[in-house]
């Protein structure tokens, strides 16, 4: 199966969230700022790679997750990807979660700061602190989401 | 499969035509607004469906498909590109045609009807012989 993280730019939200499901970061309590800004791909992808897929790593049963930014209308983008997957593949092999709607402002300025206004010394920290502030959502979503793999893991291997 | 995909930057209706006109090449006249309404129809196309890529035939060899994405279309192509692998097939057999027209109003057949004469005239001019 194949897990997608998507939200506007593949920068924040979906990275910390494919990071949380990776085990990269924690899921019993906060991450510091450091350890938010540590990660490799936090606040680093640029205006071009938007639309790209980023594979981040396989979890625990075996499943690949993957972060996508899809702009400034993700669902209807990701209606798209699904309809294509419809045409081609399997529905059930691809599954796709919207981390945006996660994020608090806080962090969705910050990350417009830095990464559309290139103030990356103000907008890095402060996506960071609004990725602190919403680190309970994304740790939420991504419990349900494992708890989804799950079961589907499971009905699948029969 | 080889496909082309006409993908314009609003609820579809551009993207609509281009796909009709392309199907519908082999005819000697120009389809009327009622006829391209009809087929769009047959397509299964639904207005509230934004981003779904509705099937439009067969044109030139290659299925055609339609798509409205109401924003930035760049940002998608690079999405299906990346993902067409994933799904064994490869992005070289198909054709993104991203329009520059739109048509952010059409959100029904009735306004499709109404602004065919002008789109499908822009649409022609934009599309070339």
């Amino acid at each position: 199966m194949r897990i997608f993280y998507y939200c506007y730019g593949s920068a924040h939200s979906s990275v910390i969230a494919a990071a949380i499901h990776l085990g990269m970061l924690p899921s019993r309590r906060l991450p510091t700022i450091s350890e938010i800004c540590s990660l490799p791909d936090f606040d680093r992808t640029s205006e071009q790679q938007l639309g790209m897929i980023h594979y981040k790593g396989r979890d625990e049963w075996g499943n690949r997750v993957y972060t996508v930014g899809l702009g400034s209308k993700p669902v209807v983008a990701c209606r798209t990807l699904q309809s294509m997957i419809h045409l081609l593949g399997d529905p059930e092999d691809f599954r796709f979660y919207n981390a945006l709607h996660c994020l608090k402002l806080s962090g969705k300025v910050g990350g417009a700061l830095s990464r559309r206004y290139g103030l990356r010394c103000i907008g890095r920290p402060l996506a960071a602190w609004g990725v602190r502030r919403s680190y309970s959502l994304l740790v939420a979503l991504v419990e349900s989401v494992k708890e989804e793999v799950r079961v589907a893991s499971r009905d699948l291997s029969g | 499969m080889k496909g082309r995909v006409y993908l314009s930057e609003d609820s579809g209706g551009c993207a609509l035509i281009a796909a009709a006109l392309d199907v519908m090449s082999d005819r000697k006249e120009m389809p009327t607004a009622q006829e391209v309404a009809l087929w769009g129809m047959q397509t299964g196309m639904q207005w509230s469906r934004t981003g779904w890529l509705w099937p439009a035939g067969e044109a030139r060899g290659r299925s055609v498909f339609f798509c409205g994405v109401e924003s930035r279309a760049p940002i998608l192509e690079r999405s299906l590109h990346c993902l067409m692998p994933m799904l064994g097939v490869s992005p070289l057999h198909w054709e993104f045609v991203r329009l520059r027209i739109k048509a952010p109003r059409v959100r029904s057949w009735r306004e499709l009807v109404r602004e065919y004469p002008r789109l499908s005239r822009l649409i022609r001019e934009e599309m070339g012989p």
